[in-house]
């Protein structure tokens, strides 16, 4: 099979017609698709989806008309989105046609676009002429099943799956695996016979009469109640698995941001510690400045009484004047002579009179009043004041005090422009330590939910024993009863059949993985250049180990580029057991076109070169979808020889690509 | 007695206070204390400044308890003021520094003189202080900057003082010399 071209019309950001054709040469079997990130490639991939399956894995997969067109669809007014796709198949060409109709119904509010008709055609070629070719699902189902697609119409989004170790990615490809290798039937009717309480086993077990004996009425009742606590505990795993699923999604989207943002972190770190050094800088200086006021309060007078010193000789004459009182006379004589009203002289005064005033004068200079003594404490105060000494120290010391302040004001500017510059240099506000503690807080959280799942299993394992018990107290309990003797034969009969296919089911299903292992490091070897073997455990898990050492229970450490190469791999490795196994019930020697929206700028060139010189071998044809042109750089000329058509995808806006066949600089 | 009761720095003065307060006293009472031995020093005096009704007051206990020194800093006014003879400067120094000293009126006049030596010293410490940092008026003492021009200020005047005074009294002594 192989497709000739893809004409898109309105669909998502491809306005108008776009018309793709396929190099179908056998040498020349690649079509290269260049485009940029949010150009297209992965809407490109959807319409090959679309007009096959009606599948659309794209955000708001009903918007599917151009939004151009979209926006200025007037009331009344009606567009057309259409995907139409050639192809050979069986040496017959065929055309696919899917379409979907948008209105603007004259009634609905502007704006409102409704979903109107859609229509499908299958068509063959014969005589140059198109004829209908049959049921369109029955066309696509004979050309192309639903469950290959996946693997045939190969995104980016399907690497992850593969590459990353989640439940869920990894149950889903389990799925998928053995869907397409046909190991589904068997477990559908492993299932159909023995699991859950609509089974065929549960059925057949409810039959047996229990009323005639209490004992066997009791078991029934409890055996029921088993069941009831299985299928409860089955809920709860489930639900525990979604809610890790969740949380792992969200450690990852973390773990990714901690790593886009480890030297915004390093640089946090060292903003943090800088400013601790500044705040206790601060506080030093602070203190400093509080200490030179505290000096200078309690020692000011030391220092400004020493400007008087040119005064000293002034102060002394003044404190020199001598008071001349009478020699060895007290103030209370003068009080005595006062109060007998005459002088020593025998002369008499009154109050008030100039003797008597002259009387006073004499008094003041003798003592008590007499101030000699307080001015010889003064002048001695004075002396102790004024000193050069004190003043000096005083000083020297509020010069060194300051000149300590001056220097820690140069250590804290120097921080602070140390500090500034770093945080010019930090780009986001994102704070990884919390973000990590974020992380932790979760893989707590999972770390809970996995030793529930745990413990819960570990309940139904043992109820499932219980349950095992209770059947053969029944069916022994039960032999006395004819009808019931019957139905104890029959359930023995699906024991039996399930076994059976059980048996058969595990044998293959461990011939498959061995297989798909093989396959798939065939591929490996093929591309990846260093020392890894892909191990399949149990649950499908992928897992890379080195390949000196294949049983060890540790992944060798794996880049993300080789994430991708796994899955590339794997895709390849799958695809031939899948041809081998079944494709040949499909059709004859039926090989399959790839069409690979991989992300290839994540792995090195010399990987890209592998792939693509690998993958033409396992398809009749490759579309490949690739970001740059330097993507291709390091391929060889024999590769770059089989390429047989390029197209570049040309964003005009947001809302508008196309694709050309000349490469324009945007 | 004057030294025992509640004094008030009026209009300018009690801004200048004010101002002197926040950036480097402890309290008001240290600026009077300090004022009047650079009033006498740079020989400024000046009037209380009644235009406006700002004050700040230093209260009667801390003026008892300073009340040493403010006493001291009176008696040097007293005795190096130039416009008496020297028994009138003792007498004035250590009689009538009271009420009870039999003369109210020249203890009023001595206590004016002594004041007018205080208010124009809070205005040389202001100048020498404060002056260069008018933007900083009202802001927040707190703020470092503020803190360091202060310093600044405050060590730069304490660096120059004795150069300052020596030639305060060279001039003051060529004008007597003019004389």
């Amino acid at each position: 099979m192989k497709f000739k071209k893809i004409i898109i019309t309105n669909f998502r950001q491809f306005k108008g017609r776009n018309e793709l054709n396929f190099s179908t040469d056998d040498d020349k079997n690649i079509t290269i698709v260049y485009g940029g990130i949010t150009h297209g490639k992965t809407t490109l991939l959807q319409a090959f989806n679309w007009v096959f399956y009606n599948i659309v894995k794209l955000e708001n997969p009903n918007d599917l008309l151009n939004k151009e067109i979209a926006d200025n669809l007037g009331r009344g007014e009606s567009a057309e989105v259409e995907v139409e796709i050639h192809l050979e198949f069986d040496g017959e060409n065929y055309r696919l046609i899917r379409k979907q109709v948008y209105s603007v119904y004259l009634n609905e509010m502007y704006g409102k676009i409704s979903t109107g008709t859609s229509l499908v055609r299958a068509e063959k070629e014969q005589n140059d002429t198109w004829i209908p070719a049959g049921n369109y699902d029955d066309i696509i189902n004979k050309i192309m099943p639903s469950n290959l697609s996946t693997y045939f119409f190969f995104d980016g989004e399907r690497i992850d799956n593969i590459s990353e170790q989640q439940r869920k990615g990894s149950k889903e490809v389990e799925n998928s695996v053995k869907e397409i290798l046909g190991l589904e039937h068997y477990s559908t009717a492993i299932k159909h016979l023995s699991t859950g309480r609509n089974s065929v086993l549960a059925e057949l077990r409810s039959r047996i009469n229990t009323s005639a004996n209490s004992e066997l009425d009791d078991l029934r009742r409890e055996y029921n109640n088993i069941d009831i606590d299985i299928e409860n505990n089955n809920d709860k795993i489930k639900r525990y698995e979604n809610e890790i699923d969740n949380l792992e999604r969200d450690k990852k989207a973390k773990e990714q941001v901690i790593l886009d943002n480890k030297a915004t972190y390093e640089k946090q770190q060292e903003k943090l510690s800088l400013k601790a050094k500044l705040d206790s800088i601060m506080i030093k200086e602070n203190n400093q400045i509080e200490n030179f006021k505290s000096f200078f309060n309690n020692y000011y007078l030391d220092f400004f009484y020493y400007g008087l010193n040119d005064k000293m000789k002034e102060l002394a004459e003044v404190l020199d004047t001598k008071e001349e009182g009478i020699p060895n006379m007290h103030a209370y004589s003068i009080d005595y002579i006062l109060n007998r009203g005459y002088c020593i002289c025998g002369e008499k005064f009154e109050k008030d009179d100039t003797h008597y005033k002259a009387l006073l004068e004499e008094k003041k200079k003798l003592p008590p009043q007499s101030i000699g003594t307080s001015i010889s404490n003064f002048n001695k105060e004075l002396r102790q004041k004024i000193s050069e000494e004190k003043s000096e120290n005083f000083k020297t010391e509020i010069v060194n005090k300051f000149e300590n302040i001056l220097q820690i004001i140069d250590e804290k500017n120097t921080l602070q422009d140390k500090i500034d510059n770093i945080s010019n240099n930090i780009a986001t506000d994102v704070n990884v330590g919390e973000l990590e503690n974020e992380v932790r807080q979760i893989e707590i959280k999972i770390r809970d939910y996995t030793e529930d799942i745990g413990s819960l299993k570990g309940q139904n394992i043992n109820k499932e024993k219980r349950k095992e018990f209770i059947e053969k107290e029944i069916s022994r309990l039960s032999q006395y009863d004819d009808r019931n003797i019957e139905i104890n034969k029959q359930i023995e009969y699906a024991e039996k059949i399930t076994k059976i296919l059980q048996s058969v089911y595990d044998k293959k299903e461990i011939e498959l993985r061995i297989t798909l292992e093989e396959a798939i490091n065939k591929y490996l070897a093929k591309i990846y250049t260093g020392e890894r073997y892909l191990k399949i455990t149990d649950d499908y898990k992928f897992r890379l180990v080195y390949t000196d050492d294949k049983e060890s229970e540790y992944d060798a450490p794996a880049s993300e580029g080789l994430g991708t190469v796994k899955a590339i791999s794997f895709m390849c490795g799958l695809l031939d057991v899948a041809k081998s196994k079944f494709l040949e019930d499909i059709a004859e020697e039926t090989e399959y076109p790839l069409v690979f929206d991989a992300p290839l700028s994540k792995i090195d060139s010399t990987h890209i070169k592998n792939v693509m010189e690998c993958l033409p071998d396992t398809a009749s044809q490759v579309i490949f979808f690739i970001r740059e042109e330097k993507d291709l750089d390091a391929i060889t000329d024999e590769t770059k020889s089989k390429i047989g058509k390029r197209y570049y995808i040309k964003k005009v806006s947001e809302k508008h690509s196309e694709i050309r066949t000349e490469k324009e600089e945007d | 007695m004057f030294f025992d009761k509640e004094y008030s720095f009026k209009g300018k003065h009690a801004q200048y206070v004010t101002e002197l307060v926040t950036a480097i006293f402890k309290r008001n009472v240290d600026v009077l204390i300090l004022a009047p031995v650079l009033g006498l020093i740079y020989n400024r005096t000046s009037t209380e400044d009644l235009s406006s009704d700002i004050n700040t007051k230093i209260f009667a206990e801390q003026m008892v308890k300073e009340n040493e020194k403010i006493i001291f800093n009176y008696r040097l006014c007293m005795l190096l003021d130039e416009n008496a003879n020297n028994q009138t400067k003792i007498d004035n120094a250590f009689r009538y520094y009271t009420e009870n000293s039999g003369d109210i009126d020249r203890f009023n006049n001595n206590i004016k003189r002594y004041n007018s030596y205080i208010l124009g010293g809070v205005e040389i410490l202001y100048e020498l202080m404060i002056k260069e940092n008018k933007s900083f008026t009202g802001k927040n003492k707190d703020d470092v900057k503020y803190k360091k021009e202060i310093i600044d200020n405050v060590t730069e005047f304490i660096s120059n003082y004795q150069k300052d005074v020596n030639d305060y009294n060279n001039i003051g002594d060529e004008v007597d010399s003019l004389d």
